[in-house]
């Protein structure tokens, strides 16, 4: 299948360098359309700034938020539609495909998108898509009006709306919560059946317990606090003890609760010796006891470990 | 010198379609026409599934037994041909014939990362519904990182094929146009008796195959 050569005109070594000078011409070209590129070169060179916004410009605080809200997921790092993200000043700069300023009022292209009927096939954000408001087209078109920049502060904008307040609800990880009262759902269980109305959750977004002895009072003994303090102690934030039988002994037991923040010690057995050793509780916020148990001593120890001291007269 | 058939009807055929048609899937969508974007790739799907069928059971030159070597005998080969020593006759060389199962896998996996990725806006390849939303994100990603290693591959796949044109004066595309090639010199009688070309009804058959996999997948 093989044979000797037929005659040939350009030699193996001059096509290899005519082929070498075009990809040389198509890398540079490739390159060249890809603005971020270009910019990482000139800044690693030295010759030119990092492109980056100021953080208290006018960009930052007013128009980032809207291309957030409305153009971000699909004009990030993660999928950069048309090869045009706008999930920064610096990539905003950058341009997309395209490759038209954006940072120009005459003829901007993102300007003329965004102000397109929602219905239209080239409409941003296109059909279906939350959509900004007239009054965020025109804080844009406010922003480019004085030249798209990164370093005008709010100040330069006395023309601008005032910014909204933006209340914000964190989501929840219900998944992580139940995981966490998972890890004591059986003993949670057997105590709240075996002495009704005392132990609770702190909340529904919570998997830390209350246990509030009230209903017990006087039954509420040393070894009851032991059984809870076994079973329950790093994840008991609350516990109210006033006017149960507890004595300085549950003292040993108090302090192996780990996430305790809130202590009610009033009408108790627990004595002045002993109400020292609750300021090592690590989480400990507030301490609320008899007045006759409270002296300079213990209020200094306690403000110095930033706990506060509740002094509650008996009668 | 004597002028003899060395591709039939369907290989070339099916060239020519694949560069229409990848040619046509990045117009399609640089011009944001993704519904026609997603026909021209399961086009493609079509065409690949074909051309696996034809170098199972087509004909000789277009058979994967008949252009697949051992790697270091087709790099051997790449050496002495840049060289100008050696000229393959009949066929993919044994060079192309690796470079034509790399651009199969990168365009296989081209319409795959296709099949699993979306667009956003409510059009989806094919199979994205079989992956989490993350994994299609991702899949889309891909496809659009693999296009550009597509495009590496096309390039060099050029500066072979003008090598051929230029250099050895071996014109590969009027032979994938005509079928037909003058050699430089003859054949031996083995070389020639095992040439075969498969009947043009099988062709109909492996595309009737491909095409109707290809429909299934875009219904």
């Amino acid at each position: 299948m093989t044979g000797k050569m037929p005659k040939q005109t350009i030699s193996p070594k001059r096509y290899f360098w005519l082929v070498g000078g075009l990809t040389l011409v198509w890398i540079g070209l490739y390159i060249q359309s890809k603005p971020t590129w270009v910019q990482n070169i000139k800044e690693q060179l030295g010759l030119s700034p990092v492109l980056v916004a100021n953080q208290d410009s006018f960009y930052n605080s007013r128009i980032d938020p809207i291309m957030e809200k409305y153009c971000a997921a699909c004009h990030d790092d993660n999928k950069a539609k048309g090869q045009l993200r706008l999930d920064s000043f610096r990539q905003l700069t950058f341009s997309g495909k395209s490759g038209a300023d954006l940072t120009l009022l005459d003829n901007n292209l993102l300007l003329e998108r965004m102000s397109l009927p929602a219905t239209d096939r080239l409409a941003m954000p296109p059909f279906g898509r939350e959509r900004h408001n007239d009054a965020e087209l025109a804080l844009i078109k406010l922003w480019l009006t004085k030249g798209g920049s990164g370093t005008l502060t709010e100040e330069d904008f006395p023309e601008a709306p005032a910014k909204a307040k933006v209340i914000k609800f964190y989501d929840i990880d219900w998944q992580k919560i139940d995981e966490q009262r998972l890890a004591y759902k059986t003993q949670v269980e057997k105590l709240q059946e075996q002495y009704p109305h005392v132990l609770h959750y702190q909340a529904r977004t919570s998997h830390l317990l209350v246990l509030d002895v009230f209903s017990m009072k006087s039954r509420f003994d040393d070894q009851v606090l032991e059984q809870f303090s076994q079973a329950l102690a790093p994840v008991i934030s609350e516990l109210n003890l006033a006017n149960s039988s507890i004595s300085s002994h549950a003292v040993e037991h108090l302090l192996t609760m780990t996430n305790l923040t809130k202590l009610h010690t009033q009408g108790t057995q627990i004595q002045k010796s002993d109400v020292s050793q609750l300021a090592k509780l690590p989480t400990l916020e507030t301490l609320v006891l008899d007045q006759a148990l409270v002296d300079e001593d213990i209020e200094a120890l306690f403000a110095q470990q930033g706990i506060a001291l509740i002094a509650v007269k008996q009668g | 010198m004597k002028k003899i058939k060395i591709w039939d009807a369907a290989t070339r055929i099916f060239h020519w379609a694949l560069v229409l048609n990848i040619f046509a899937a990045w117009y399609t969508i640089e011009n944001r026409l993704i519904e026609l974007h997603e026909i021209f790739g399961h086009c493609l799907i079509a065409l690949l599934v074909f051309r696996v069928l034809w170098g199972l059971i087509g004909s000789s030159t277009a058979r994967f037994s008949h252009f697949l070597v051992h790697p270091v005998a087709a790099l051997s080969y790449l050496k002495q041909s840049l060289r100008l020593q050696t000229h393959h006759q009949i066929g993919h060389n044994p060079a192309g014939g690796w470079m034509i199962i790399v651009m199969m896998l990168v365009i296989g996996f081209q319409l795959v990362s296709g099949l699993l990725s979306n667009n956003d806006l409510g059009l989806s390849g094919v199979l994205s519904d079989y992956v989490s939303k993350e994994m299609s994100d991702t899949f889309t990603q891909l496809h659009s990182i693999n296009f550009e290693i597509l495009v590496g591959i096309i390039w060099l796949h050029l500066v072979a094929v003008f090598f051929y044109v230029l250099v050895k004066k071996d014109n590969l595309i009027k032979t994938l146009l005509t079928g037909k090639k003058q050699l430089t010199k003859p054949l031996n009688q083995a070389a020639e008796s095992a040439l075969y070309f498969a009947p043009v009804r099988l062709g109909v058959i492996c595309l009737l195959v491909a095409c109707g996999f290809a429909y299934w997948l875009y219904q």
